[in-house]
């Protein structure tokens, strides 16, 4: 992308180079925006607040997108066509004394005027404060922070996981207490928007907007309004400024169950055109390095975070190279197809680059961070009764997995999963129809900010399945978020819940945590 | 799909037309359908929608399109046609990620004459499905034949017996056979409703050879066809190579022979 961005007809926004997507613009590169009289919103173009993501050790996306009409029905928040610059600031303190980076850059209309800025050059584990401005207009001021330097050995990583956020099912109040936390980082699993069309007036938060002719939004305007409308939550939007964030996307910001080109009800010729917008509004309103890009139906969206030589994050995208499912999908009890050992749920590159990674894994804890159960589940007291959709559906996948994981040996393996909608705590196991076999690793799955609704605390078959599972420790049906506290020794996750979402105001509580002591593999009930 | 067009960047700079529209229509059963495909204005541009127009009128402005719907990919079913000979019209406008939008008056046109008839369908009263697997008795497979939508076939989902299913209908004698009609279910529900089929022929129940395989759009509720060079046979299959939500359903099957 090394266009220039025109401004008006007669001035451009020069950078050296003129490489405006590549946002490096450090204080001396930044050169003054060209003296054309840009078309500025009277209205706060701010409406759906300010972000940070993807960090490393000497940098941070930062982004916002300007919409003052934040659902107007075109898709592009009451934005005129023409590109905007929009001045960006970052500090070493919450009231910008120390100005560190100044910059501008563009918000243009084929991106629905969101604006990433990726900075370099800063200082590895340190807390900065960054605004944008456009003309009178000042955004929120947004927190976030770079990650420690690969050789650091930093004493402890404080973050949460978070996953599945139905607007229509209910508040964010989960986030309210997430940004009270005392974090670093947060990674969300998925989940971020539903696709569905309006459930109908019976649910706590109906959604606004025009509706679609059928059950699913299709088309980018479409995807772009339902992400302004997730971003105008002012619990949200919070947890976004607090910290910085690590995101991977899971089935609904697409179409519910897709898997790679196939989807439930268009072929997959025209699923295509929909995956590509659906990819595309996903990189627009998500705080995603520029590498990221969707090229079509397409996108790179797995990656590393390292933390130091604390830990490392596979972060992984189980939806966009799976095979289909098994069988015809869903949950089945004689489904030999589970075991066919050319399909793979990350797909062959990605799990080539996975086991590469685990093979090589240098720090102390080895995570992966991903969408769907990784352990073995067998559902309503079968043995054999799993679900398609699940790693239980592409079980070959997940024995190669954990060949890796034993012959690396990889150390102090953690899968963080979403999707569920339910807390559970699992031990993996080598095999897991034997309890005394080797435990390889734990699995946290994190429950739901707002999908399912208030929920219950223990799920009627949640018995049952402790039983026919007894690799499971924990099983909780609320909503809520997952913190976990990592240092050299110890993992440690509490499970932290709300009573209900159906309202806005329910306090938040640790419901149950775990302990894994680095070198000594299982949950150790706290 | 959607009937509202967006006023996205009409202060903004104009798109260039979409590339290579082309309307096919295959001699279709009973209504005809008509296959529109297109490509974007320029390879790989980012796209928000496509609205389509269709009209009988060989010089028809937008205000006089009898087909005017909004969708976010590059093909489109107008079915549901009379076999009534008629020529229809088409012209495409895109709308892209930036919301510029192309010209109606600059797209191109194209036009394409439908059947003028339906083919001979074959009398259901000879007729008797079975199937790989129904949920029984209220999901069997005769319901298919019965020329009620509000029954239909279900694969069994209690407990749930996997993919593939295959519906056979044997037609009690070796007769010409060359397409089929599929409603599916019309009950509000899309399970099972069929995505991807083939279409396999028999003689004698045994062997049989392959006829026709394809995809249909699970969204399309009002039911669609598969077509295939007349052949002799007594037996039909309809294999479900996939399904919505990993079932197989059907509210009505129709047999055709090749036109007198």
């Amino acid at each position: 992308m090394a266009d220039q961005l025109t401004l008006g007809r007669r001035g451009l926004l020069a950078g050296a180079g003129g490489a405006v997507g590549l946002y490096s613009l450090g204080q001396r590169r930044a050169r003054p925006v060209a003296a054309a009289p840009q078309r500025l919103p009277r209205d706060d173009p701010f409406t759906l607040g300010v972000a940070s993501g993807d960090p490393s050790p000497d940098g941070v996306v930062l982004w916002t997108r300007l919409a003052p009409e934040p659902l107007a029905e075109d898709g592009h928040g009451g934005m005129p066509p023409q590109p905007v610059a929009v001045r960006y600031e970052v500090a070493t303190d919450e009231h910008f004394r120390a100005i560190v980076r100044r910059g501008t850059a563009p918000a243009r209309a084929e991106f629905a005027h969101a604006v990433h800025v990726e900075l370099d050059g800063l200082l590895p584990h340190r807390w900065y404060w960054y605004r944008f401005r456009l003309g009178a207009h000042v955004s929120p001021t947004g927190r976030t922070r770079t990650l420690p330097e690969p050789g650091a050995q930093p004493a402890a990583l404080p973050f949460a996981f978070v996953s599945c956020q139905d607007w229509q099912t209910g508040y964010y109040t989960a986030y309210r207490h997430l940004a009270a936390e005392d974090l670093d980082l947060v990674v969300h699993l998925g989940d971020y928007i539903y696709e569905y069309a309006s459930y109908g007036p019976d649910y706590p938060r109906p959604q606004p907007g025009t509706e679609p002719g059928d059950d699913s939004i299709r088309t980018l305007a479409e995807y772009r309004n339902r992400y302004a409308l997730y971003r105008t939550d002012a619990d949200l939007q919070a947890a976004h400024r607090a910290f910085a964030w690590v995101t991977t996307l899971d089935d609904h910001e697409v179409q519910d169950s897709w898997a790679d080109e196939t989807n439930l009800q268009v072929p997959p010729s025209a699923f295509r055109d929909q995956r590509a917008a659906a990819l595309r509004a996903y990189y627009e309103h998500m705080p995603l390095r520029r590498r990221a890009l969707p090229q079509g139906p397409d996108m790179r969206l797995y990656r590393r975070v390292a933390y130091g030589d604390l830990a490392t994050f596979n972060v992984l995208d189980t939806r966009q190279f799976r095979a289909a499912p098994a069988c015809g999908g869903g949950r089945l009890s004689d489904c030999d197809e589970r075991w066919d050992p050319a399909r793979s749920l990350p797909g062959a590159e990605q799990e080539r680059w996975l086991h590469a990674g685990l093979a090589d894994a240098e720090t102390r804890w080895n995570v992966l961070a991903q969408q769907v159960f990784f352990s073995q589940w067998a559902m309503d007291g079968d043995p054999e009764l799993f679900s398609m959709d699940a790693w239980d559906g592409y079980a070959s996948s997940r024995e190669r997995v954990l060949r890796t994981v034993t012959e690396a040996p990889v150390p102090n393996f953690i899968v963080l999963t979403g999707d569920i909608h339910l807390n559970i705590a699992a031990d993996i196991k080598a095999d897991f129809t034997d309890p005394d076999s080797a435990t390889l690793g734990s699995e946290f799955a994190g429950t739901s900010v707002s999908s399912a609704g208030d929920g219950t605390d223990l799920p009627w078959w949640a018995p049952t399945d402790l039983q026919t599972n007894p690799h499971f420790a924990f099983i909780n049906g609320q909503r809520g978020y997952v913190r976990c506290h990592v240092t050299r020794g110890r993992w440690r996750s509490d499970y932290r819940v709300v009573p209900y979402v159906s309202t806005p105001g329910a306090p938040v509580s640790t419901r149950r945590s775990f302990v894994v002591e680095a070198g000594h593999p299982g949950l150790q009930e706290v | 799909m959607h009937a509202s067009i967006t006023a996205a960047g009409q202060a903004g700079p104009r798109l260039p037309p979409v590339r290579n529209l082309r309307a096919t229509t295959t001699q279709a059963p009973v209504s005809q359908t008509v296959v529109l495909e297109w490509e974007a204005p320029e390879p790989g541009l980012a796209m928000d929608h496509y609205v389509v127009y269709g009209a009988a009128l060989s010089d028809f402005s937008p205000s006089q399109a009898t087909l005017k719907v909004r969708v976010p990919w590059t093909t489109h079913l107008h079915s549901g046609l009379p076999a009534d000979g008629r020529t229809w019209h088409y012209r495409v406008v895109g709308v892209d990620a930036a919301g510029r939008v192309s010209r109606f008056r600059g797209s191109t046109q194209v036009s394409v004459t439908t059947a003028s008839r339906g083919l001979p369908r074959i009398p259901a009263g000879n007729l008797v499905a079975t199937a790989t697997s129904a949920q029984q008795p209220d999901y069997a497979a005769e319901f298919v034949l019965d020329g009620d939508p509000a029954t239909f076939w279900h694969s069994q989902y209690d407990p749930r017996v996997p993919m593939p299913h295959a519906l056979t209908v044997d037609m009690g004698e070796v007769r010409p056979v060359t397409a089929l009609t599929y409603l599916p279910r019309q009950d509000g529900e899309h399970g099972g409703t069929v995505t991807a089929y083939a279409v396999a022929l028999s003689t004698d129940g045994s062997t049989f050879t392959p006829a026709t395989t394809g995809h249909w759009w699970a969204l399309d509720t009002e039911g669609t066809f598969a077509i295939w060079p007349a052949t002799q046979a007594r037996y039909v299959r309809l294999e479900v190579l996939a399904g919505y939500r990993g079932h197989a359903s059907a509210a009505e099957i129709g047999l055709f022979e090749p036109p007198a």
